[in-house]
């Protein structure tokens, strides 16, 4: 049966299935298949509406209670769970305490706040602070305005123009929410929004400032006339990310305009930076210091290894909900079964955790090895039996390293081994460490000549047959050995002496593109290379057997 | 149903691809070098689901951080149309998209309208090292672009090639799934199944067998020279088949694979690319004339002989009364070096050394042979003399890129003292080239070559 035609037969099932899913729910071949089952898009939503009931049926009688606990994994994991079920990690609470008084200082309060949340690359800077703003959405909805930037993807220039067009979008959904009662205002000052849009690049950052301020103004007496009260207040806030990129060299305008605003302005201005950068506060000017706060929040690292045990087992295990729902038995059962596992250090999952603490040290990483073992799996026997071999674990952690160059040698044909161990040969010759692409065929051909010298001839026993079988070890031609060279480059075992590789920025790019390469002019056999495993290195791993073996050392 | 050879790689990608956004990684990296099959098994995931919303974008077509994300803009707007024309959206026009707050604004307003049928597109960037003006930050963008868009949400896949750029992000954790080289059983294989429908048209078991046996021979011969490339060893397939396929036929298929080998040997001897046919075809080296006048050719020598020998040598090399010399030169023998000075890079040399080398080798007695016996040639000097010519020469060989300064600059003044110059070509070429001119340019190197 071809695909085509399994598909097809599946489709009908499907179809059957929109009255009598009790059919397919005894079918274990579908109830595997239907993730990849193509149900065909139908161009009217009605049917797409149809279809994906179907799947969702056909997934319901796989095991439905499963589904819904492995979802529920996979959301904890990702942390994409409302902030009910989210549970900030022990070792954060002191952090998330911290940025928490500030947003509700400036939400609920109404006062204006700026801090920098500092921490190494995914130490949950971002999370703690999302997590944050979800509780006050539900808790203050229609309080606040969230304004978010990224150093990376915003210049000055362009924050602005985006602080602008956020606020418009949000203050106007903020209105339709409140019946649209003063659509106009909103309109109109939208409109000056827009304006401002256009002339962002006439008018000084001040003066786009002043606007956004009196875009505020407006929201906020139109506030005031519906409620009467100061408690309508908006307060704005601004997350940062990556604040370092706007404390460059170059007058840091908009830090300065925006620290400033929190000092002067009506509305509550509540900033939150985050970085990677430890010393933050020196990259700010003078003007601009002293005008933040110099309320700087480190996200703190786990300290040992209990700790980091306890946070990897908060990391596995969502929390169970408090009303009854279908999944909640296989939670507690997960959890205990996580809980037991963690305790006994014998056990595959513990040895794992602490060889990733001893090496990464990243929940990170573990959740990327977590999740193809959660996904993985169709029962909840097996996904149990799955965290307790961590396979899944062991093979990613496999398959992250299959591309190291040690993994790439060993990947080699014959021919690009010689040539690299030539290569490795002449560099280490070599008086400034490098070699080139005569030196190392002559390297190769002196190799192959010798080892060829070695082997018995063996014309004297064949000469009687037309065609002499050939048994030495045949000497390619430099032209095709070309081909290699330029394989081995691609490989990234050589690299051309003095080439500057990946530039930081667009601008550098930009620059070095007017400049004429000189290595370009070279010819290829003279451009000279170097060579980025050393002959000591592929001793140790080419293998014993290899006919190379005895060439890898001088 | 997975790829072959793949099972980890398509496992994973499978439980790492949702359309359900809460459920899985924002972005995930594919690594691997050429040919390990990560497009075709990234490909094979997303076309099996047809719940995932995705658009490619080929990073190798484009130039510039610009070009790219123009391209984002377009094809997510693109596919979202094409998956859904009852979309009532405002065409935008990527061109205006001038740097990457444009493109979230795009991407914003795309999503919302698309929001109510399409919560998450994936984007698959295809070679995104291969972009060829990549710098370091753009990558960064991408993989904080998620966090920008405020409706629906964005999914990256990124395939990337190269390890060392990969590296240089390990810090952000990314999930990365990696495609490592195939080796020679996993390449047969893949190559039969792949060539099998294509080389022949029958579905008998004796033409598996002999298309298998086919691809054992080339992957035998020639493994050793294309490595796990699958396009190299594709294209020797391709062109080595119909000979092959002619010797089978030719013999009424009776031949054993034994004597088939044999009678087609001289296709798994050589590699045969096109370019090295001409070579054969032509009386070897004597023909490539480079289209170099003898004038040419002679300053191009000259000018090798200052990058590739010491200048106190000179006098005993060209110099033509270095036999009349009494005793032995003051500066002793040269030396066999260690290793081919033609081997290693040229060295810089002033014009005017080249220009009395030049001077000392080109030839003349053809010219001055006809006023022999005149009293005038005995008070000549029998070199050429400096002329307008030789200066043209050198100036077209510049252009040409045969010779090179030292410098990087454009604008130079030839004459100047401080520029140096070098030759730029290799001894194989130079071979040739003394070879067209009847002039023996190996034995001024044979006592120091290896």
């Amino acid at each position: 049966m071809t695909d085509i035609e399994q598909i097809q037969n599946k489709e009908q099932i499907a179809s059957i299935g929109v009255n009598d899913t009790t059919n397919i729910g005894s079918d274990p071949e579908i109830m595997l298949s239907t993730s990849a089952l193509p149900i065909k898009r139908a161009s009217s939503d009605n049917a797409d509406q149809i279809s994906e009931d179907v799947n969702k049926k056909i997934q319901k009688t796989i095991d439905p209670t499963f589904l819904a606990f492995k979802t529920r994994l996979l959301r904890h994991l990702n942390q994409t769970l409302p902030y009910d079920e989210t549970k900030v990690f022990s070792y954060l609470t002191e952090t998330r305490q911290e940025i928490s008084r500030i947003l509700k200082q400036s939400v609920i309060q109404k006062e204006s706040h700026s801090a920098i949340v500092v921490g190494s690359r995914n130490s949950y800077k971002s999370h703690l602070i999302n997590n944050e703003l979800r509780y006050l959405k539900k808790e203050h909805p229609e309080q606040f305005i969230v304004v978010r930037l990224n150093g990376l993807i915003h210049s000055e220039h362009t924050a602005i123009k985006s602080i602008a067009l956020q606020l418009e979008i949000e203050l106007k959904k903020l209105n339709n929410d409140e019946e649209g009662i003063m659509p106009l205002q909103i309109e109109h000052s939208a409109d000056n929004d827009e304006d401002e849009d256009i002339n962002v690049s006439a008018g000084s950052l001040t003066e786009i400032f002043e606007k956004i301020l009196k875009l505020l103004d407006a929201t906020k007496s139109h506030s005031d006339k519906k409620n009467g009260n100061n408690k309508a207040k908006v307060s704005v806030i601004f997350i940062f990310d990556e604040i370092d990129t706007f404390a460059g060299p170059v007058r840091q305008t908009l830090l300065y305009n925006l620290f400033d605003m929190v000092e002067h302005s009506v509305v509550p201005v509540c900033i939150l930076g985050t970085t990677s950068k430890l010393n933050i506060s020196e990259f700010l000017e003078k003007r601009v210091r002293s005008r933040f706060s110099q309320r700087v929040i480190y996200v703190p690292e786990t300290a040992d290894l209990d700790e980091f045990m306890l946070t990897s087992k908060e990391n596995l295990s969502p929390l169970v909900p408090k009303p009854d729902t279908e999944d909640k038995k296989h939670i507690i059962e997960w959890n205990e079964l996580v809980d037991n596992l963690l305790k006994d250090e014998s056990s595959q999952l513990f040895s794992e955790i602490q060889k990733n603490y001893e090496t990464f040290k990243s929940q990170t990483f573990l959740k990327n090895s977590i999740l193809p073992l959660v996904d993985g799996n169709m029962e909840f026997s097996e996904l149990k039996e799955a965290i307790t071999t961590c396979k899944s674990i062991k093979d990613y952690c496999i398959n992250q390293y299959q591309n190291e160059l040690t993994a790439m040698v060993q990947t080699l044909s014959d021919l690009e081994l010689a040539i690299l161990i030539a290569a490795a040969r002449t560099t280490l010759k070599s008086k400034d460490g490098t070699t080139n692409f005569n030196i190392a065929y002559v390297e190769y051909s002196n190799m192959i000549k010798t080892l060829n010298a070695r082997i018995p001839s063996t014309n004297n026993l064949n000469f009687t047959s037309d065609k002499i079988l050939d048994n030495l070890i045949k000497l390619w031609s430099k032209g095709d050995l070309k081909n290699i060279w330029e394989s081995l480059q691609e490989l990234k075992f050589l690299t051309e002496k003095g080439s500057i590789g990946l530039r930081e920025s667009a601008q550098a790019v930009f620059y070095a593109s007017n400049y004429m390469i000189q290595t370009s002019t070279i010819p290829f056999d003279l451009r000279t290379f170097n060579v980025q495993i050393t002959l000591h290195d592929l001793r140790r791993i080419v293998s014993k057997s290899s006919m190379f073996y005895p060439w890898t050392q001088l | 149903m997975t790829v072959q050879y793949r099972e980890y790689q398509y496992n994973t990608l499978k439980s790492l691809i949702s359309h359900d956004y809460s459920i899985t990684p924002p972005n995930i990296i594919l690594l691997g070098p050429t040919g390990t099959g990560k497009s075709f098994t990234l490909n094979h995931v997303l076309d099996n689901n047809s719940d995932i919303v995705y658009g490619t974008i080929r990073p190798n077509e484009l130039v510039t951080w610009k070009s790219l994300i123009q391209a984002t803009s377009r094809v997510i707007q693109k596919t979202l149309h094409k998956q859904f024309p009852n979309i009532v959206c405002p065409m935008l026009d990527p061109l205006q998209v001038e740097d990457y707050y444009g493109l979230v604004k795009d991407i914003d307003i795309v999503m919302s309208h698309y929001h109510p049928v399409c919560q998450t597109i994936h984007l698959v960037i295809d070679g995104f090292d291969l972009l060829q003006d990549i710098d370091a930050s753009l990558l960064l963008v991408y993989l904080k672009l998620f966090e920008q868009i405020k409706s629906g949400h964005l999914k990256l896949l990124l395939v990337i090639r190269d390890q060392a750029f990969n590296n240089r992000y390990s810090s952000y954790m990314i999930p990365t799934i990696v495609f490592p080289r195939y080796d020679q059983t996993q390449l047969l294989t893949i190559l039969s199944q792949i060539k099998y429908n294509q080389l022949i048209k029958s579905n008998s078991t004796i033409a598996f067998s002999v298309i298998q046996n086919f691809i054992q021979l080339i992957l035998q011969s020639f493994f050793s020279y294309t490595g796990s490339n699958i396009n190299a060893l594709c294209d020797i397939i391709d062109m080595k088949w119909k000979p092959y396929y002619e010797t089978i036929i030719s013999n009424d298929m009776t031949l054993d694979s034994t004597s088939l080998y044999r009678k087609t040997k001289h296709l798994f001897t050589f590699v045969d690319e096109p370019l090295d046919k001409n070579n054969n075809i032509d009386d070897n080296d004597t023909t490539v004339e480079h289209e170099l006048s003898k004038l040419a050719k002679y300053v191009v020598i000259a000018a090798y002989f200052c990058s590739y020998t010491e200048s106190r040598y000179d006098s005993s090399l060209f110099s033509r009364k270095a036999l009349i010399k009494a005793g032995r030169n003051p500066y002793g023998r040269r030396k066999q070096l260690e290793e081919d000075p033609t081997h290693r890079p040229a060295q810089t040399f002033p014009l005017e050394r080249m220009l009395a080398i030049f001077q000392a080798i080109y030839p003349l007695d053809e010219i001055y042979d006809t006023n022999s016996g005149s009293l005038e040639q005995l008070l000549q000097e029998p070199y050429i003399k400096p002329n307008i010519e030789i200066f043209q020469t050198i100036a077209e060989l510049y252009a040409l890129k045969w010779l090179a300064t030292s410098t990087m600059n454009v604008n130079i003044d030839f004459f100047s003292s401080k520029i140096k110059w070098k030759v730029n070509v290799s001894w194989e070429i130079i071979l040739q080239i003394a070879k067209s001119v009847k002039f023996d340019i190996q034995q001024y190197f044979s006592d120091i070559q290896s």
